[in-house]
């Protein structure tokens, strides 16, 4: 256990109020806190990659970053008129 | 070096942590919007930067920068589109 | 390519290669679209000068939604924001005016503090959330170069 791995562990909890406003949030609120939970957990891996000595796994943090921002990008456009 | 690390983790941590009961207790989504702000510069600078102080500039460092810089230009962007979308929700009678 | 070589860490001739050839495509993809004035992006240089006072906003919103927080979490008062518009000329549909425009809604966006909600091309105004009400003339890009 390092420093890495304990702050992976409280960024995970986080994700907790992200999904309380998913689940009981209005349909823009669920959004914004999907969107959160996207960016937590692109941090999530950065510190994880750290944590366990993997650099490939920069890769992933990287990549969902992308997905991130692509699928919310995605899903406000379609909240705008056809949900 | 060690304890310059410490200090950047637990402040990226704090700000990602605080930004996420942001979004939790603030009123309705515009007011919540706003704490993807933080969560997407502080947070992810703070951590990029002490994997560069650990690892300097080799292959983890360059792409935790990567990283951060995708985070800081998808936040503006993710921001200003939920907030339209919700404004032509608004405009056409939809429920936000 | 940069990107390219900062990602794979290495000089390896196979990976030049394919670097070459993966920054070829997007060069091209870039071009057929720049020809076909799908996006018109042309940026002043000079712009930059913002950045610093852009850096120094982000800061002190980060400090101004910090102390919402505390106020809505430990002191139980109500943070309610707020919708400001302001005068902001529109311009065409030049490559510069699509610039200005798109930079001015990142750099209000990107301080936490304020977001654009839309951009009213009718009434020459933006239409900006706020968390906590704050001056107009803190909000960057709208003091910026004058329309043409």
């Amino acid at each position: 256990m390092n420093a890495w791995l304990v702050a992976a562990a409280a960024l995970l909890v986080g994700l907790v109020p992200c999904l309380v406003v998913m689940v009981r949030g209005s349909i823009v609120e669920a959004l914004v806190g999907l969107q959160m939970a996207g960016v937590l957990e692109t941090v999530t891996l950065m510190v994880l990659a750290e944590g366990f000595h993997r650099a490939p796994f920069q890769d992933l943090a990287l990549v969902l970053a992308l997905l991130t921002l692509a699928s919310g990008l995605v899903f406000a456009r379609m909240l705008e008129r056809w949900v | 070096m060690s304890a310059a690390i410490d200090v950047l983790l637990a402040i990226g941590v704090a700000v990602e942590l605080a930004c996420c009961i942001g979004v939790l207790v603030m009123g309705d989504a515009y007011d919540k919007l706003h704490y993807l702000g933080p969560a997407t510069i502080v947070g992810p600078v703070c951590i990029a930067a002490a994997i560069v102080t650990q690892e300097s500039l080799d292959q983890a460092g360059v792409k935790s920068l990567l990283t951060a810089g995708l985070l800081i230009v998808a936040g503006p962007v993710l921001t200003h589109a939920t907030a339209r979308a919700m404004s032509i929700r608004q405009r056409d009678g939809e429920p936000t | 390519m940069v990107v390219w070589l900062l990602l794979v860490d290495t000089i390896d001739p196979e990976e030049l290669a394919a670097g070459a050839v993966a920054a070829a495509l997007a060069a091209t993809v870039a071009t057929t679209v720049h020809r076909r004035g799908y996006i018109r992006f042309q940026p002043r240089l000079r712009w930059l000068r913002h950045t610093p006072a852009l850096l120094w906003n982000v800061l002190v919103d980060c400090r101004l939604l910090g102390v919402a927080l505390w106020q809505r979490v430990v002191l139980r008062r109500p943070v309610t924001g707020t919708t400001v518009r302001v005068p902001f000329e529109h311009g065409g549909d030049t490559g510069r005016d699509g610039a200005r425009r798109a930079l001015v809604n990142f750099a209000i966006s990107l301080t936490p503090n304020s977001y654009v909600i839309d951009i009213d091309p009718e009434a020459h105004s933006l239409l900006i959330h706020q968390l906590v009400a704050d001056l107009p003339d803190r909000i960057p890009g709208l003091s910026a170069d004058p329309a043409p």
